[in-house]
């Protein structure tokens, strides 16, 4: 029986702003899932990049941006483990920069590779990376977000663009030379990056880093069992630093963003925010069609129509609300996502993820707001139909 | 006793029953020593004037409201103490019919008038819709069925009621008053179609009324007054 959507398209006002309500309520869900792909998968851009099957980082690693160190003299450790092939040291701070091109100089970070041995793989660095044997001549990210003039484009061109580095000890700006481009991409800290040698890092910032790098990767010899490696490496560093996969390593990444940062607890009110509202506003139209109905209920129970069937039509009122609500927020999302993308650079997107939680949130609204509604119906004597 | 062997089979037999509202000293006697009987295919018209306990009596026949005091056999059984599923089996053997909203506004006619069966999971639907047509055209409504209920006339929404009535194929109809809303034209209509195809159906009618111009209809006249019932015969004009 088409009871529930004849009866809401007779309940047109309600029904419009059910609608609406729910709509804006199911935005708020994919601007939050928006904000957490961007914020979780831009984290872990380098993560994603590095080459070799283990990664060595300081005990209890948490995230890069913690600027926490791991001991080279570790990789004598690791060395000596018959299990292992090559480790490869991976550097990343923070500078300023600046060229002819910008007003004021910005801030960016900074990613040092071994020359012989790059930790990371991203786009355009295998061609470029001879060029970075020369000192002084570093790769500038071509994703960088647009607040470093025409960088990326002068120096796809072929030229030498001389930039100033962050200011030394006796206050001199440092000349480098960007004689490349790579695709890294910004994430919520960055705004952009510069990949140099080991050489130019200790001629910039001193040799005191070549002691300090960020992580160090490890590739194995093939065929072995890498997590029966891991836990050896661990048990021989005994504390002084840790062995985990590349799929822990972004992990743990992922997971500081989400419970030790605000970003996780923002985002995570923010579904839980929308999720409530949209249930408030699916309530809302059922119960005004509950209300308007009462009396037309009660010829129903009469007739013996059990709760099964009520909760089904109020389940269909509800479905009839959320199916349009989900397909224009998700059309309007897209968009959204699309728009924000093309100034914060940070991988926003629609993808399966957004699609799937998006839709079992519906379903929780739905559902949730069913049961609450069909106790209403509860109550429903057909008793009140006799004058 | 022979009257007993030309009807049917008692569908309904209130023994004893008595009826009051609230406690205490809100307290209110309604109903006092009812004892009637109403077999297959009989239409009693429960007759009385306004307060005088006619729609208690009715909800109480109908299982809607349990007598305070008092035994009532429905379809030969005993519906004191009866719950959940049970008595939910004997209800659906019994109909309802209002003095008016008795349809469902979002619904067409022949929308309401299934909604009178599909209860039962094996319903059919053409099956159903096919008799839903057949019995709207038998009450003479055949070209209203894709009507909405403020489409029709008074008359006409309670001939689509009696059809929802008799499409659930039920053993008792309950008929609170059903033409008092109506001209005299369009309940007189509406009592002998109900009375027609309920006979036919062999199934047993209880109708409220105080509407003199219908008793005629009726096997048979019980009148309360005073809380107490009491048979009346009916004169044929
Ligand atoms: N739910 C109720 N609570 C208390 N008193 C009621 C209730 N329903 C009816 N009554 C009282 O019971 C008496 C009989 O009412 P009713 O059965 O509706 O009579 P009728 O249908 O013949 O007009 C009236 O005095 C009425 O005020
Ligand atoms: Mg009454």
């Amino acid at each position: 029986m088409p009871l529930g959507s004849q009866q809401l398209r007779r309940q047109r006002t309600s029904t419009l702003l059910s609608l609406a309500g729910v709509t804006a309520s199911l935005l708020v869900i994919f601007a939050q899932l928006g904000i957490e792909r961007a914020v979780y998968d831009s984290g872990v851009r380098i993560h994603r990049a590095v080459v070799g099957d283990l990664v060595l980082v300081p005990p209890g690693f948490k995230s890069l941006q913690l600027h926490a160190e791991v001991p080279a003299a570790m990789t004598d450790i690791v060395d000596t483990n018959p299990a292992v092939a090559g480790t490869a040291p991976f550097w990343f701070g923070i500078m300023s920069m600046t060229h002819a091109g910008m007003k004021a100089s910005r801030q960016l970070a900074w990613y040092a590779i071994d020359v012989e041995r790059p930790a990371i793989d991203v786009p355009g660095l295998k061609e470029n990376l001879y060029k970075l044997r020369e000192v002084r001549r570093i790769l500038f990210d071509r994703d960088s977000r647009p607040y470093f003039g025409d960088l990326a484009e002068v120096a796809e061109r072929g030229e030498e663009v001389p930039v100033l580095g962050p200011p030394n000890m006796r206050q001199l700006l440092p000349e480098m030379f960007v004689v490349g481009t790579v695709k890294i991409g910004p994430n919520v800290v960055n705004d952009g990056a510069v990949v140099m040698s080991e050489n130019t890092m200790t001629e910039v910032f001193g040799p005191w880093w070549v002691d300090r790098p960020a992580f160090i990767t490890i590739q194995l010899v093939p065929g072995v069992d890498r997590m029966a490696v891991r836990d050896q490496l661990n048990k021989a560093l005994s504390g002084r630093g840790e062995v985990i996969t590349r799929s822990e390593f972004e992990a743990r990444e992922k997971e500081y963003w989400a419970r030790e940062t605000p970003v996780g607890y923002i985002t995570d009110l923010g579904f839980v925010m929308g999720l409530m509202i949209g249930m408030v506003f699916i309530y809302y139209a059922q119960y005004q069609i509950i209300r308007f109905y009462l009396p037309e209920y009660a010829i129903l129970k009469s007739l013996g129509y059990d709760w099964w069937f009520f909760l089904c039509m109020v389940g269909q009122i509800g479905a009839a609300i959320i199916t349009p609500a989900y397909l224009v927020a998700f059309t309007l999302a897209r968009l959204v996502y699309g728009v924000a993308e093309t100034t914060i650079h940070l991988g926003m997107a629609m993808g399966l993820r957004e699609m799937v939680v998006s839709l079992i949130a519906s379903l929780v609204m739905t559902a949730v707001s069913s049961v609450f509604a069909i106790r209403r119906l509860w109550k429903v004597d057909p008793i009140m139909l006799f004058e | 006793m022979a009257e007993t062997d030309i009807l049917g089979p008692a569908v309904v037999e209130a023994v004893d029953i008595h009826h009051h509202y609230g406690e205490g000293p809100q307290r209110v006697d309604v109903l006092f020593d009812i004892n009637m009987q109403v077999r297959e295919g009989e239409l009693v018209i429960v007759t009385g004037p306004s307060g005088s306990g006619k729609t208690t009596l009715l909800t109480i026949l109908g299982t809607m409201r349990k007598p305070s005091e008092g035994k009532l056999q429905l379809l030969g059984a005993d519906t004191t103490g009866l719950v959940g599923a049970e008595l939910d089996a004997l209800r659906n053997r019994i109909r309802f019919l209002f003095q008016k909203r008795n349809l469902l506004s979002s619904l067409t006619a022949i929308q309401n008038v299934i909604a009178g069966v599909s209860t039962t999971p094996l319903a059919d639907p053409d099956w159903d819709e096919a008799r839903a047509r057949h019995l709207l055209g038998m009450l003479g409504l055949g070209d209203k069925a894709e009507a909405w209920p403020d489409e029709l006339s008074g008359g006409q929404q309670q001939r689509v009621a009696i059809a929802r009535v008799l499409i659930g194929l039920p053993d008792l109809i309950i008929a609170d008053e059903p033409t008092s809303a109506l001209d005299r034209v369009s309940g007189r209509i509406v009592v002998d179609q109900l009375k027609d195809l309920a006979m036919r159906a062999k199934c047993a009618v209880v109708l409220s009324t105080h509407d003199e111009r219908i008793f005629d209809v009726a096997s048979r006249r019980l009148h309360i007054e005073d809380g107490r019932c009491f048979e009346v015969p009916i004169h044929y004009h």
